[in-house]
């Protein structure tokens, strides 16, 4: 089995196996965006301690947002991230219309949508083709991976450029989109420019059931643990933008909510916060835990498929949340289509008008890898506050860690190099954002 | 193509180079500032016949150092740094190309060696004075003087 290390670099490791205990320690996770480790230690077979280290230096973006003006935030959030920007400017624009009592006409929430749709395809299809398939096909990376599946390859970055023009032609440009204000966009692309992607949206439906198809051929770990799935809930449709903050264990509640029940713990090897639920503990967030909460929600296609291929209806096993993931590519896709197909925006208002005054607003959205919350607290200009962001990676990071610690305990007997891998792979089953996740809670600054 | 952001620091130098060189350069010759997306560079690897890219890396080599590099014959430089997010470099985006068989006939690399890639947007001063060296020395490459109409 290939692994990302070769023998001698697995010896070289400080992977220590006594007779009775062993330690794991990988100083660098490869194949997730930002700067990791992992640290595991053993002891006659039961696992004393698991640290998902993260040590990517925090970016202090709530600090940093601390005096701007409220329209700036959409902008500068999506500098947070180069993959998943669209989330940022989502979640913070619908917390800070919620401040300032912004009612945004539904047209613009279908656009909005739109543009949310690109993004879960360009990001979810890089991380399924490009980090996450070559762990189940057995190959270090997928440039590897390429000299034996290159149409494979070239499926999905077709698939990944039919999400970069999405958010190239609505959002003005692919890495961190241009468009997005608050109270709509700057600008609404004329009908002809955004018929064009009908035709791409087309050839990438057929490429995501491939996509779908292929992922279910692969062999998964046995891992099944019963997680508190968070995601967000609605009546009317599989939720990316809007809805209430619902648990598998039973509360749903509206963002402004937030902080009664979740709390975010500052841990001493991790430059990220941890976040758990209020008297409670770990939970789920991502593609594994919105298809838990909302897959009576896909479209009849989806369903078909979920169907066809054999999912269950409650997935339990994260390695399987690739399969998840290639479900709401699939989805994203035909989504993008219907609401290009359903509507006409000519002559539309780009945006609506709104006032700056005191207020506090919350928000949470459905990044691709999971929930995004946002608060501000604005000052009578409309200046923000206070900042306060919490991405779906640092919401994880808790139930990385018991993951990790429940599959080591089954795996007791596993050599070595394969449970460094496997590990590893456990870890990328949630496409972990690392430079997003990396933020402080307290700020203090001294003027001497 | 440059390859960079201009908000790191010296990952800025090839967009630099190719503001100045846009200037000098006739309408028939593409240039595009990238980020780096794996899957905008082998788009372009696969639009075109000639690509010259200009991207920082981070080498060890004293900073603003450089080299010419033959992408489709020569071993690349070391290169620690990553263009884009998800862990992508140049590199390995030709490797994938190679494998895609979607490389261009001609791919020329400019590498420049950075020192400073931290949130700003000044380039450090080594690294701004291979701006006009490696400017001159694109405006040299035959491809290019071919659709100048210079011998």
């Amino acid at each position: 089995m290939k692994n990302d290390k070769t023998d001698d670099e697995v010896k070289e490791l400080p992977i220590k196996t006594g007779i009775k205990s062993r330690t794991i320690h990988v100083d660098y996770l490869a194949r997730v965006e930002g700067e990791g480790a992992l640290y595991i230690r053993t002891k006659e077979g039961k696992v004393e301690e698991v640290q998902l280290k993260i040590f990517e230096p925090p970016r202090f973006f709530e600090a940093l947002l601390r005096g701007r003006d409220c329209e700036e935030a959409p902008d500068i959030t999506a500098r947070i991230c180069g993959i998943c920007p669209v989330a940022y400017q989502m979640s913070a624009v619908h917390a800070i219309e919620k401040a300032l009592n912004i009612e945004v006409p539904e047209y613009l929430h279908q656009l909005r949508r739109l543009l949310y749709c690109g993004e879960w395809i360009e990001s979810h299809t890089l991380h399924v083709y490009m980090l996450h398939a070559p762990d189940f096909l057995g190959y270090p990376d997928a440039i590897e991976m390429s000299r034996k599946y290159q149409d494979i390859l070239k499926r999905g970055l077709r698939l990944k450029k039919a999400g970069n023009e999405i958010l190239r032609i609505l959002g003005g440009r692919e890495v961190h989109p241009i468009n997005v204000k608050i109270g709509g966009f700057y600008k609404i692309p004329p009908n002809e420019i955004l018929s064009k992607l009908e035709e791409t949206l087309k050839f990438a439906l057929d490429d995501a059931m491939e996509t779908v198809r292929w992922v279910n051929t692969f062999s998964f770990p046995h891992l099944e643990r019963n997680y508190v799935n968070i995601a967000l809930t609605h009546p009317d449709e599989y939720p990316i933008a809007r809805g209430l903050i619902s648990s598998s264990s039973g509360f749903k509640i509206d963002a402004n909510q937030y902080d009664d029940y979740f709390e975010e713990i500052h841990v001493s090897h991790s430059t990220a916060l941890h976040s758990i639920v209020k008297g409670g503990g770990a939970y789920l967030v991502g593609p594994m835990a919105r298809y838990n909460l909302n897959n009576k929600k896909f479209s009849p296609l989806v369903k078909e498929m979920i169907r066809t291929i054999g999912f269950e209806e409650v997935c339990k096993n994260p390695f399987r949340s690739i399969i998840t993931r290639a479900l709401e590519i699939l989805y994203a896709c035909e989504e993008a289509l219907r609401i290009l197909q359903a509507a006409s925006w000519q002559d539309l208002p780009a945006s609506v008008p709104f006032e700056k005054q005191a207020a506090k607003g919350c928000a949470a959205t459905e990044a691709p890898r999971g929930l995004l919350y946002h608060r501000y607290i604005l000052d009578s200009e409309g200046v923000i506050k206070e900042a306060k962001l919490v991405p779906p990676t640092s919401q994880n990071q808790k139930t990385i860690e018991e993951d990790l610690r429940d599959f080591v305990s089954r795996n007791p007997e596993a050599p070595d190099k394969e449970l460094v891998w496997k590990c590893e792979q456990a870890i990328r089953n949630y496409d972990p954002c690392i430079s997003c996740s990396a933020h402080f809670l307290k700020l203090e600054r001294k003027n001497e | 193509m440059g390859i960079g952001n201009p908000y790191r620091g010296d990952d800025g130098i090839a967009w630099e180079i190719l503001r100045t060189i846009e200037k000098k350069i006739p309408e028939s010759i593409f240039f595009k500032k990238s980020r780096g997306d794996i899957g905008e560079l082998l788009e372009t690897f696969q639009s075109f016949k000639t690509v010259i890219l200009i991207d920082a890396c981070l080498s060890g080599k004293s900073a603003g150092s450089w080299e010419r590099i033959n992408a489709l014959k020569d071993p690349l430089p070391e290169d620690s740094s990553q263009t884009s997010t998800h862990g992508f470099n140049v590199g390995q985006a030709i490797a994938l190309a190679r494998n895609l068989k979607q490389l261009p006939s001609v791919l020329i690399l400019y590498a420049i060696s950075g020192d400073r890639f931290g949130i700003g947007d000044h380039l450090s001063e080594e690294v701004g004075k291979a701006i006009d060296p490696v400017v001159e020395a694109i405006l040299n490459e035959k491809e290019i003087r071919e659709c100048m109409n210079i011998a």
